[in-house]
This record gives C-alpha cells, structure tokens and sequence, in this order.
C-alpha cells in the first residue's frame, strides 16, 4: 500500500477515509486525521530500507501532485519537515523571473528571456521526473549499516539529478533522508566500511572535496578492478547499476 | 468604537456608507482605490499611527511607487503623490514618524521619499535588486534594514552612503518582517533567519523550516503580552507554517493548508502560492492572499478559518492593514506565478480596501 504523505507529514484531511496507507506510529501518533494535530517526523529510523522506500515512493508521489497541481515549478523541495533542501533543485521565484522579463524588455531582447525561461521550465521537470522515478538502482545504493556503498573519487555531486552520478549524489541527499545517525554521507569520516573498502579515507561524501592525503591503503590495486570498474573510472560519469564499489587505483588518482 | 457607522456585518457598501456594485473584477462589492497602478503591485503599505490622517503607499512594477489618501469614514481614496523608481518596485516602508516613505527595487537602490518637500534621494545601494526594506526604531538608534537578491542583509543609517552594518545570508533575500526587537529574514531555499535588534542587530538564531517549498512571505506576530514571539510563513505550496523562535511545546509549531481548489483535475487540487500573510495589529488574527485571487482570514490560536472571499479575476499580490485594524486592503494584480504567458498588460491592477474589524475577531474557544 502506498504510504500517504499528508499523513507522513502529521495532516491528512481524509483521516480514516483516505485511501492511502495511514501506518500505525504507536502511541505518539492518532493525530493523523486531525487538522489541529502537530506535524511528527515519520517515527522510521533511516537506514532501514522500507523507510527509505516509503520516502522515495512519498517523493515520487510529491512529484507527481506537484506536476499535475499548477504550483510554481521553480521551487526547492524537501521531502521532510525541518530538513534540508534535496540539492539540485534550487529556488527561483516569480519576482526573480519576472525581473528577468522585464529586463530583457528594457533591453529589447525578448527572446533571451524566453530562452532562459523555457531552459528553467525544461530543467526542473527533468528534476522532478528524476526524483519522480527514483530508479530501482537508487534503491539498492540504500545507506547500509556499514555506510555508503558510494565508489570513486568524483566530487561529490550537489546534483540528485542525471547529469551526476546519481548514488555519489545521494550522500549529501542522505542527511535529508533520516536526519539520524548512520548516513552514508557522514560515514567516510568515520572511516566505517563502505566508502575507500579500508581504512578511513577523508570524507568525500557530502562536501564533495577531494581527499587530499588519503592513507596508502583507500587505493585500490589495478588487480582489483574489474573490466567493468576500469570502464567506469574511465568514463565521464558512473553508470547507475554499475558504479564501482572498491575505490580507483592511485593511478587513477593522479593529477 | 467601529469608524464606520452601523453597517451590517461584511456588507461592506453599507458600511462605507456608499454602494459598490458586485462584478466579476469586484466580487466582494469592497471599495476600488482610484488611478491604481498601471503593472502589478509588488507592495502595499498604511502609514503609521503617527500621522492623523490615512495613507495607502503602494509600489509597482511599472518603476512608480503611488500614495494616496484614504478617508476612513467613506473609504473614498484620492491620490496625492507619485514618485519613480530606475525598475520595478520591489518593498516599501514607512518611517515610523509618517514623513518619509523608503523605496526599494529591481535597480538595486533604495530611495527615501521626503512626504513634505516630495524630493527623493537616495539612501542605500545593493548589487542586486533590493527585495525587502523595513524601518527599524530602536531607543538608540534608527536604521533601514535592506534585503537583497546579492545575499547581503545591510542595515543602513540614512545620513551615510555606507551601510552601518552588512551581513551575510546564506542564500538571497526572498522575504522579511521587522517588528522590534525582532527582525527575521527568509531566504531562498527556506532559509529562516532570525534577528535580535536591541542594542544593534545581531543574528540570534536560524531555524529550520516546517515548509518544504519555496518561502514566499513572512509576518511576526506578538504573543499575548503584546511581545514578538513568532512568524508566520507562506509558501508556494498553498501552506503557512506558524512557527514560534522559541517554542515551549514543540506542538506549538504547526502548519495549515490553504489557497487550494477542490480536487477537480483528475482529483488533483490546484495549488496556489500564498502571496503575502498579514496581522491584524488589534486582534492578532491573520489575512493570506494567494495565486488564487482570494483571501482569507484566519486565528491561528483557534487554529480555524474565519473566513475566505469570492475569487478576483487575478492573483491577489499584497495586502496591508491600516494600524486601527479597520481597513484590510488587497491588490489584485498578476503575480507571475504562471510566466509570461498569462500576462496581460492591459488587464486592470486593482487595489480594494475592504472593512475587516468584524470580520477578524477571534473565534471565542469552546
């Protein structure tokens, strides 16, 4: 059953009625019909795949309403309350556009405002198609409790959407996930598994900075890539479904 | 007590003591401000309680910022004043001694009107266009607060080319509410900074948001010792989230919906931005106006709406109340939130005024 967002968000008009799942949140919860009740965090713990699935399809749903309901296309977006902005989708407002408009008149140069326009129009419904149809390979690069499964050194991207590697992307989307402990950006720091496979390498999840002195041992050995890592390393930007898991050779590194 | 005679509740010909017709563009039969603006109006200000007589400041995007005088007995309107700006009007403000009006707009400047000579100069400088200005009075000092699309909040001493203060924000300048010794600022990416202005302007704290859209508009409201304790922000998202800076129970915090039409696309509601949110200065209610055309008055501790008008042919962009609370005035005007496409240049921009104090009292608790 597909959670509701408007209960996950502490308002659901439908109440009992609704047609979407209301998931019992124990004894905090029993405001969710209630117009005057508080809005609650989902009591999930991130990290926990079904949460993080029931907060994709809530997002996909988002993208959905948002598409289909007129609102202002060009706005941030934060799957929950109090938490960051999705990075990647940035605010432009009205009064922002229209002063381009206004300019471009002045200026007469009217198509240079429509071309920003329909540029702006084009990019952000890529955006939320994109965060509309979080891919099932989204789903498996879930933080895990041994922390990302995040490979390479690409800087990390501010961008969820295509044009970056989606998985590095979502470690800085991983705090907005869960706001807890066990996130896959704040791993690497810790040095907890996942992120260079040994030892702790600088972080390089969320802040996108290079690793400047990385132990000896968060390369790997070219004998430990496959054909199919070199490939990656080797290409512009990973491949959703065939990111590497073990980090790039020194080699590779080398600037 | 009411300055209106003995109108009936919500009629408002008969307590303007004249008759406006209903029509299509005025459906809520409220009284028209003559000469309007000739584009959209970007803001709406009274003057303030020091000055006898009523003003209504508007500003627009048509680089004008316009004042007229309002009757309070008849709600008849007549221009007084005119003043233009090098682009679009973005904020006005009022000094708190009703003499000087200060402009802010898309020509990155801010200009003070002087009432009395009609003379502007100018008075602060930005490298992007000039989002919000407020007044500032404190015992020890007075000051302009300016806010900028260049994410810079300055503060500025009138008589100075330089900004007496500059600070950095993390991301431009989208809306603001000063109301002393409060200040607090909402940036793009639903930044929500607050101010403490005692002694001199300092950041006290930033608080996250229990929106998740673009902020569009924020308002301070007082707690029952008549003292700044909270804000109330609205989205493009149809939403207002009432948040306290500090909260004794986090359940003091909520958000509520509004500026939504029924589910009549397929079962999706339209969702409309939330375009500017007011306080009533006595009953400590609140107005939102929206995309939609509408407003609608609410009590935020009854957590109940109180009432919501017909639809205006176009968005409602602002609203303003004068300081007795009696006038609740709207600008219908296009506010772009659907491109340029469904401009229309030649479509009228209104400014109604509309008798409020009934209307706005608290619902009584149950």
């Amino acid at each position: 059953m597909v959670v509701c967002t408007y209960y996950n968000q502490g308002y659901c008009r439908y109440g009992d009625r609704c047609r979407f799942d209301h998931p019992f949140k124990g004894p905090t919860a029993g405001a969710g019909a209630n117009y005057r009740a508080q809005a609650q965090q989902p009591a999930a713990a991130a990290g926990t795949p079904s949460s993080f699935n029931e907060l994709l399809t809530g997002i996909a749903n988002e993208m959905k309403v948002w598409e289909n309901s007129k609102q202002w296309p060009f706005s941030c977006f934060s799957p929950l309350k109090g938490q960051p902005c999705i990075p990647g989708l940035t605010d432009l407002s009205p009064e922002e556009v229209r002063a381009e408009a206004y300019k471009s008149k002045v200026a007469n140069t009217p198509d240079a405002y429509l071309q920003f326009f329909n540029a702006k129009v084009a990019e952000y419904r890529q955006k939320r198609a994109s965060l509309h149809n979080a891919s099932p390979e989204m789903r498996t690069y879930m933080p895990q409790t041994t922390g990302s499964t995040f490979g390479g050194q690409t800087p990390a991207a501010s961008s969820v959407f295509g044009s970056q590697p989606a998985p590095a992307a979502a470690a800085p989307a991983g705090s907005v996930f869960g706001g807890q402990a066990a996130l896959p950006g704040a791993q690497p720091a810790g040095g907890g598994g996942g992120l260079f496979g040994k030892g702790g390498a600088p972080a390089a999840g969320a802040a996108g900075t290079q690793p400047t002195a990385a132990p000896a041992d968060a390369y790997s050995e070219p004998s430990e890539l496959s054909e199919q890592d070199r490939e990656q390393f080797a290409a512009a930007e990973f491949t959703l479904g065939k990111v590497p898991l073990v980090p790039p050779t020194r080699e590779m590194c080398a600037r | 007590m009411t300055m209106f005679g003995t109108g009936g509740l919500g009629a408002s010909s008969s307590v303007f003591g004249q008759t406006a017709a209903a029509s299509t563009a005025n459906p809520m039969k409220d009284i028209e401000v003559v000469s309007p603006p000739d584009d959209s109006v970007s803001c709406l200000e009274f003057s303030p309680p020091a000055v006898p007589q009523t003003f209504l400041v508007a500003g627009s995007w048509d680089n004008n910022v316009r004042c007229w005088e309002v009757d309070q007995n008849s709600g008849k309107t007549q221009p007084k004043a005119q003043q233009t700006m090098g682009g679009p009007v973005l904020d006005v403000a009022w000094a708190d001694d009703g003499t000087k009006v200060f402009m802010s707009g898309c020509d990155n400047t801010v200009r003070c009107w002087d009432l009395a000579s009609n003379q502007t100069v100018q008075v602060a400088q930005h490298d992007a266009p000039v989002k919000t200005v407020h007044w500032v009075k404190a015992p020890n000092y007075t000051c302009i607060m300016t806010g900028s699309w260049d994410k810079t909040l300055k503060f500025w001493d009138t008589r100075s080319p330089n900004p007496m203060m500059s600070i950095a924000l993390p991301e431009r300048a989208y809306c603001a509410d000063v109301d002393y010794p409060m200040a607090v600022v909402s940036t793009a990416n639903r930044g929500i900074i607050v101010y403490q202005l005692e002694g001199q302007p300092q950041q006290f704290k930033t608080q996250e948001s229990s929106l998740r859209y673009q902020h569009r508009c924020i308002s301070i409201f007082r707690d029952k010792m008549n003292r700044p304790t909270g804000y109330a922000i609205g989205s493009v998202e149809g939403r207002v989230a009432i948040q306290y800076v500090n909260p004794a129970n986090p359940k003091d915090n909520f958000t509520f919906k509004c500026h939504r039409s029924n589910g009549t696309n397929q079962g999706y509601q339209d969702i409309f931005s939330v375009n500017d949110i007011r306080f009533h200065p006595v009953h400590g209610t609140l107005a939102t106006v929206g995309s939609d055309g509408r407003f609608s008055f609410w009590d935020k501790d009854a957590r109940t709406k109180l009432k919501t008008s017909e639809a205006m042919e176009q968005s409602i962009t602002k609203c303003a109340f004068n300081h007795t609370g009696q006038i609740f005035a709207y600008a219908v005007s296009y506010d772009w939130s659907k491109g340029h496409e469904f401009y229309t240049p030649t479509k009228k921009n209104y400014i109604f005024l509309h008798p409020c104090f009934e209307e706005l009292k608290p619902r009584p608790k149950t």
